[in-house]
């Protein structure tokens, strides 16, 4: 088991060297100049040819390639992933202000979805002849397919616009005055601002996992030790939850893997049109901008982000599934 | 019944007029987040908008009491200046008493450090491009300030009216001399400004200004709806005919179409050899009927473009007579001087208007029997492939900052290579004339120069000059005493009138 985690994460460092390498020889080969990309695309400025080398030049972009890169690692290497090409600031402090927002709304959005899914692919799987079911498993098909800035133009007019109903606020995630609110005032300010973004960031996931948890119940269900429990006489409830989920959940498991990066990447659609600002919005900018550093430091973090949730959810299958840690024991 | 319009950015005098009412405040829609408060550092319009005039302010201003098209200086942070006889030295004499937002008495030593930034790179490329002919920034005293030139520079004053000295504080926490100080900034979602009671000038009736970050057109539709939002900048055109059909929203909101200086064209690439003739290029811009274009597709809102300088300014002189539609000539004109090869159009995917005129263009010049073929790309890819010719026509909106225009870098042969001359013109006799424009210090003198660049480029013909393109905002019907001048929402003498009134 400890071997098994230390050779995962021995192999996550090729693995990131790797990640860097590709993205900083991506971002180079790709055309655009951050000396002038950041200016507003709505009407341009003329930049004098001396001017934009002189940009060029204090930021070392008139180097080699591979002069940059060795400079950039040299950097990293410290933790330092230099100012943005964009405002000057540290680009470390961007993300420290964007990753909270994203990680909030990741978390909340994974646990809504989890706990929509749960329920429903059981109940689908369950009465997987029955007609409610079956309408409910196709709707999950339906809502899985509905474009995610759709649906949020739509909750925006229909629940928080001024026209229809006035329920929730669409911009941002506090009220203007949140600074001044009491502490149990604010959480309620924030979790009423999280509603929209929240539903729509989770009912993609929700829809997706609850067509997975459907599918690998369906095959749980039809193995002997079901018809085993349930020949013991054992409540339909205990067979579901207790025995047929317990097994379905493992590739679950796996799929958080695949889930936690998708989730930290942020939605620029949802970040753009809620005006959150996350990670989706940031890397977005920064990849027009041509804001080299920021999409460095954000390709890096997310490539450790992602590694760590493969060694995550291979913990958590190794935890769920017995096989899974003989065999992990047993190999050298 | 609530009028229509406001033409051209005059306000109806009701909205002028009346009798302040302090405090309030006032809510504007921003359409993307500041990369930072400090205009300096980064070539950010936006952030330009926000802080000029109202948290940062210059040494000298462009006079909006001047004539339409005449540019003029009034003092601001220096009260007077002189020029020396071979204009290469200006002294500014500071105003006394001016003290930054945190207390601390403005010097000349802060002018010279704020434009020492510019001047070395680290900031923004656009305004260093203003400063490539200082020889030297001087603060002898900490009320004289003195700058030396290597040779005289046309446009020294309307660099340093266009120079916001920032001084002090951070890009995130900007701390200047003006009207408005920084109180907060909401990363992602508002920054706001409060009344700085310790201006030296005349300090402005509302309390604080909350520009709130708002990047959907859609939301921020709805949130005029909710009544969350006074000033709405930037509109669609749909909206923005919207809002007159709209009888809710039409009686809380006045609709303004202003026009700034941002006026679009499409620029040949005069280095092709097929469109290397000034008669093929004239011949190419009869055959685009532009006026349908205006009127059909746009619906009317905006102005022709006829002149790369301000329309208004003598500078465009008053019998310059723009290209025509003209298909029959055209033609004719081309199967003379040989019709061009397929053509292939670059464009940037940052706004519909792009989309609109590369297909009309497309269309028109499709009649005339010249093909062209759409290019739409991404705004960074499209402004390397025009700095290195590497299209056979483009499209794409100048904005000027100032109301005084320098086309050196536009036209000029030396910015063919890396500048902005995109379209590679060269032509000795144009750039005799931009030499001469840009050392010329007397605007008076330089404007038979500037006509003289005007009449060049009509006949060279780089340009297809299209639209004058208008700003389209909605704004509340409570706020009154805005003026509008060169500059964007200032909200200097701006207070609001209480509901219902």
């Amino acid at each position: 088991m400890k071997r098994l985690v230390l050779r995962r994460l021995l192999l996550a460092v090729p693995t990131l060297f790797g990640v860097t390498l590709v993205t900083f020889a991506l971002m180079h080969l790709a055309p655009g100049d951050p000396a002038t990309a950041g200016a507003d695309a709505y009407g341009a400025a003329a930049v004098s040819k001396q001017a934009v080398e002189l940009f060029r030049h204090t930021h070392g972009l008139d180097a080699p390639l591979p002069v940059q890169y060795a400079r950039w690692l040299a950097r990293v290497a410290t933790f330092d992933f230099g100012p943005s090409l964009r405002d000057g600031r540290p680009v470390v402090d961007s993300i420290a202000e964007a990753l909270p927002v994203t990680l909030y709304l990741a978390f909340l959005a994974l646990l809504v979805a989890y706990a929509l899914a749960i329920p429903i692919g059981v109940y689908t799987a369950a009465r997987a002849e029955k007609l409610p079911a079956r309408a409910l498993s196709g709707a999950m098909l339906v809502l899985y397919a509905l474009p995610s800035f759709w649906v949020a133009v739509t909750l925006i007019v229909l629940l928080g616009g001024g026209r229809y109903l006035d329920l929730f606020p669409i911009q941002g995630l506090h009220s203007e005055n949140a600074a001044s609110m009491s502490a149990p005032g604010r959480a309620l300010d924030l979790a009423w601002h999280s509603v929209l973004p929240v539903a729509c960031l989770a009912y993609v996931l929700a829809a997706a996992l609850a067509r997975y948890l459907r599918a690998s119940m369906l095959d749980a269900l039809s193995q002997e030790y079901v018809r085993a429990a349930r020949a013991r006489g054992l409540s339909e409830w205990r067979v579901l939850y207790r025995h047929a989920l317990r097994n379905a959940l493992a590739p679950m498991a796996a799929l958080l893997g695949a889930v936690v990066p998708y989730l930290i990447g942020g939605s620029v659609v949802v970040e753009s049109i809620f005006g959150l600002r996350g990670l989706g919005a940031l890397s977005f900018e920064a990849l027009l901008a041509r804001d080299y550093n920021a999409i460095m430091a954000i390709a890096t973090l997310s490539a450790l982000a992602t590694l760590a949730a493969g060694v995550a959810a291979d913990l958590l299958q190794l935890a769920l599934d017995p096989r899974a840690r003989a065999e992990a024991e047993v190999r050298p | 019944m609530p009028d229509a319009d406001f033409r051209d950015g005059r306000l109806p005098a009701a909205v002028e007029q009346g009798t302040p009412r302090p405090g309030g405040e006032v809510r504007v829609r921003i359409w993307s987040e500041p990369t930072t408060l400090d205009p300096l550092l980064a070539p950010d319009g936006l952030a330009w908008k926000l802080v000029e005039g109202r948290i940062f302010e210059t040494l000298v201003r462009f006079d909006d009491a001047a004539p339409a098209g005449e540019t003029r200086y009034a003092p601001a942070l220096a009260t007077s200046w002189e020029v020396s006889k071979d204009g290469l030295t200006y002294t500014f004499h500071l105003r006394d008493g001016v003290r930054f937002h945190d207390g601390a008495p403005f010097t000349s030593a802060d002018v010279v450090r704020a434009l020492e930034l510019v001047r070395s790179g680290r900031g923004s490329p656009a305004l260093a491009t203003f400063f490539a002919g200082v020889k030297s920034f001087a603060a002898p005293d900490p009320r004289t300030f003195v700058v030396t030139y290597a040779a005289p520079y046309a446009h020294a004053l309307e660099s340093f009216a266009s120079t916001l000295l920032v001084a002090r504080g951070t890009a995130r926490a900007p701390i200047g001399t003006g009207p408005w100080r920084f109180v907060r900034w909401n990363p992602g979602e508002s920054i706001v400004l409060a009344r700085n009671d310790g201006y030296w000038g005349e300090k402005p009736h509302l309390d604080r200004v909350v520009y709130r970050v708002v990047k959907d057109d859609g939301v921020a539709w709805q949130l005029m709806e909710k009544g969350e939002l006074d000033v709405v900048p930037r509109l669609t055109a749909a909206q923005y005919r919207a809002l007159a059909e709209e009888p809710r929203l039409a009686a809380r909101y006045h609709r303004v179409r202003s026009f700034g200086r941002d006026w679009s064209f499409l620029a040949w690439n005069c280095r092709r050899k097929d469109l290397a003739d000034p008669r093929v290029r004239r011949a190419l811009a009869e055959l685009v009927d532009l006026d349908a274009f205006r009127d059909k597709v746009l619906g009317g809102l905006e102005r022709p473009a006829t002149c790369a300088y301000w329309s208004a300014s003598p500078s465009c002189p008053s019998d310059l007579a723009p290209v025509r539609y003209d298909p029959a000539r055209a033609s004719a004109e081309l199967a003379a001087a040989g019709k061009p090869k397929p053509v292939t159009l670059l464009y940037s995917a940052a706004s519909p208007y792009f989309d609109e005129l590369a297909a009309f263009v497309k269309e028109e010049l499709g009649k005339g029997g010249v093909e062209v073929s759409l290019e739409r790309v991404d705004w960074s890819v499209f402004l390397e492939r025009a700095r290195a010719h590497a299209f056979d026509a483009l499209l794409l909106t100048w904005t000027a900052t100032s109301p005084e225009t320098d086309l050196f870098e536009l036209f000029h042969s030396s910015q063919a290579a890396g500048g902005a001359n995109y379209g590679g013109l060269a032509d000795p006799e144009l750039d005799a004339l931009l030499v001469k424009a840009r050392a010329e210090p007397d605007a008076r003198a330089r404007v038979p120069v500037e006509q003289a660049i005007s009449r060049r480029l009509l006949a060279l013909q780089p340009y297809l000059f299209v639209d004058e393109r208008p700003e389209l905002d909605a704004v509340s019907r409570r706020l009154r005493g805005e003026r509008f001048g060169l500059g964007w929402w200032r909200f200097e003498r701006a207070w609001l009138a209480e509901d219902g009134k």
